[in-house]
């Protein structure tokens, strides 16, 4: 009864007596999206059709939306009350976008428009599509709501679109899918050639970003994904902060999707330079065979052993307290070394506890460990 | 029939068939038939349980979406009646999160201690609870990464923060792992856990449905599959990875007719899990598709890899969950 009732006061609004009806004007589909976007944060009006634009933008200062209200135990319209002199519902809106029955300016009020169940089906000024051939300015309806499509099919096979959604939502801008109970429609008298053929055109988003579009059977394709080129050198460094560790709270500048984003190193092998490489809060702390320790080597004070210090492998020998004290010609057993304070630079060599070093060289890596563990902390 | 070449075919082509099989074939487990279909784990009846509205001349809704919780249980989004309804593992009525308006369309749970509620298209605003249902974070969208509010597509719940994902596109990493405000990082795709993303694209017009996985923001994925559509597939529904990287793919698909009204004459849901280098573990055909009333939240990836699916009937919400485990 409640669907009756709604449907014999919409076809009343719709076809008023003695308004004439004129086909809608030629234009492209892009003036169509236009007024739908002029349209978006208007309210939600059970009934109307009318809101204030700029351009393609709404005019919410130059006219107030209106307010609707849930009846007291409704949880929407017709059950609602409305103030305010702009608003529309779903169909009056799509009505008014396409400019059917009468193109009007968008802020003629109380005019004649019609249902969503009407877009459902073929009408003199429109025509049934399939919905798997959606292009924008296309509305989708069912029998009890229609929503205008203003963009492209997404990656994932839903479309940006602009509609009346409700007394609680209002106008709105939104990514959505439609259910199979939906049918697509497009309305005549669209340009059949909006551009040159061949010709692109583009336009700056995000923030580093552009997208373009290219003509091809004499209409616009959709707007490509926005995109832009990533900085180049010292405008390339960032910091990520947020309390991001080591290496990991340096990164890269970044133009994703059109947006600038600083894309943090990733956490590696902990090895030894001095760095937090695996981004634990802690330098130098791998294993002996990241950071390279543990392997015989000679400098020259002799035989010794590699140890990951102050963020370099070095040589050191059994017997002094490197790098504080320096191997020199005070310290006793030093073949041949007779420069004073030279320190013991070294050269880690390939081979690996060698026969001569067995039992030396696990004591003076224990030495290393503890002493490095002194030194970090 | 010639029994006898018959035999001889078989014997060619059995060890045949094991050797390719062995030289890492995507194993295919079998697919869940329509006589298999999953036990209601939970049914709430329209209006005693759970609030719907029937558009007249706007649109119409039920709840707009689902989320499982760390614990096993459920949160489902009952905006109709300003509330989240919570439930424990074993089905059983928690107390209510009061939602502050009508118009949110998703929810979440954050770290096992937070839950989350998404309001795209009105105040455009994250609400994160905690679990005495006071509200710890209230977040404007619109911001770096983020446009238009309308256009977001996702929410994802990471041990690293949460993250809303645009137009299918990009994701935007908006509060950090303590739900505070954070700077906001952008990746491509859907991040998934161990630094790494998902992108998911329909293959147009081929009629299949393109899935990535590597690292984010990676020039070059480390993995690609196309999933064949046996009908074709007009929507992907819902794609994520569990902790383990195991990957959740749903599609629809669809059979319109070629000529007005160019009705639907055959649809489904295909559910499939993919190990995380995409070999084929499970999948299954789920009768029950979006209807009418608006959701936007239909199938959810468990956090023990569980696949559960919210759809609705004439008598009221029903949660389903298909044994999309693996060992």
């Amino acid at each position: 009864m409640k669907n009756l009732f709604a449907c014999l006061m919409f076809c009343l609004i719709a076809l008023p007596s003695g308004v004439s009806q004129a086909a809608p004007p030629s234009e492209p589909p892009d003036a169509i999206v236009c007024r739908g976007l002029s349209a978006v944060g208007f309210s939600y009006w059970w009934g109307g059709e009318c809101w204030c634009s700029n351009g393609c933008a709404p005019d919410l200062v130059g006219c107030a939306p209106g307010v609707c209200t849930p009846n007291d135990g409704s949880t929407g319209c017709p059950e609602c009350t409305h103030t305010g002199t702009y608003g529309a519902d779903c169909s009056g809106f799509v009505s008014r976008a396409w400019q059917v029955p009468d193109p009007l300016a968008t802020n003629a009020c109380n005019t004649a428009r019609y249902v969503a169940s009407s877009f459902t089906a073929d009408n003199e000024y429109w025509n049934v599509v399939p919905m798997n051939d959606l292009r924008p300015a296309d509305a989708v309806a069912s029998d009890s709501h229609v929503i205008l499509v203003i963009g492209s099919e997404d990656a994932f096979g839903e479309h940006d679109c602009v509609e009346a959604k409700g007394c609680s939502y209002g106008i709105v801008r939104n990514s959505r899918t439609f259910s199979s109970v939906y049918s697509g429609a497009r309305r005549i008298n669209l340009t059949t050639c909006e551009c040159d053929e061949g010709s692109t055109e583009s336009e700056n988003c995000g923030d580093c970003g552009t997208r373009t579009r290219s003509c091809t059977g004499c209409m616009w394709t959709g707007w490509s994904a926005c995109d832009g080129s990533d900085p180049e050198g010292e405008a390339a460094d960032c910091t990520v902060g947020e309390g991001a560790l080591g290496v990991c709270a340096q990164g890269r500048q970044l133009c994703v999707a059109g947006w600038l984003t600083c894309s943090p190193n990733s956490p590696g092998t902990e090895v030894c330079d001095g760095q937090d490489n695996d981004c634990d809060g802690l330098v130098d702390n791998g294993t002996t065979v990241t950071l390279g320790e543990g392997y015989a080597c000679i400098n020259r004070c002799g035989e010794g052993v590699s140890a990951c210090l102050d963020g370099a492998v070095r040589c050191v020998t059994p017997g002094t307290t490197w790098p504080d004290d320096t191997c020199n010609t005070d310290d006793p057993g030093e073949p041949g070394d007779t420069t004073a304070d030279d320190g013991c630079s070294c050269t880690v060599g390939g081979r690996r506890n060698p026969g001569g070093l067995p039992l030396l060289l696990p004591l003076l890596f224990t030495f290393v460990l503890i002493r490095r563990r002194l030194i970090r902390h | 029939m010639n029994t006898r070449n018959t035999r001889k075919t078989l014997l060619v082509a059995c060890p045949l068939l094991l050797l390719l099989g062995l030289a890492g074939f995507p194993r295919i487990s079998h697919a869940v038939a329509a006589d298999d279909l999953p036990e209601p784990f939970l049914f709430l009846a329209w209006d005693a349980d759970v609030g719907r509205f029937l558009g007249d001349e706007a649109d119409s809704e039920g709840p707009k979406s689902f989320a499982t919780k760390a614990d096993g249980g459920l949160l489902i989004l009952d905006q109709v009646n300003l509330r989240i309804l919570d439930f424990d593992p074993a089905g059983r009525e928690l107390p209510a999160y009061a939602l502050p308006g009508p118009a949110f369309d998703d929810v979440g749970e954050a770290a096992g201690r937070f839950v989350l509620a998404l309001d795209r298209l009105v105040t455009r605003t994250l609400l994160v609870y905690d679990l005495d249902g006071s509200i710890v974070t209230e977040l404007d969208l619109v911001g770096h990464g983020i446009e238009h509010a309308g256009l977001i597509t996702a929410m994802f719940a990471r041990t690293d923060g949460v993250w809303l994902e645009v137009s299918h596109r990009h994701s935007v990493r908006v509060l950090d792992a303590a739900m505070g405000p954070c700077e906001r990082r952008i990746v491509l795709g859907r991040p998934i856990e161990g630094g790494r993303s998902l992108i998911g694209t329909l293959d147009r017009p081929a009629g299949g449905a393109r899935i990535s996985i590597g690292p984010r923001n990676a020039a070059k994925p480390d993995a690609t599959i196309t999933i064949p559509g046996e009908l074709p597939i007009r929507r992907i529904v819902a794609l994520d990875a569990d902790a383990k990287g195991r990957v959740l793919a749903v599609v629809h698909e669809a059979l319109f007719g070629g000529t007005t009204p160019f009705g639907v004459l055959d649809e489904r849901y295909r559910l499939i899990r993919l190990d995380n280098r995409f070999a084929e573990l499970w999948s299954a055909r789920s009768p029950w598709v979006l209807t009418e009333l608006d959701q936007r939240q239909e199938v959810r990836l468990g956090p023990d890899g569980g696949v559960w699916q919210m759809f609705f009937t004439w008598e009221g919400v029903f949660v389903v969950r298909w044994d999309g485990r693996t060992p």
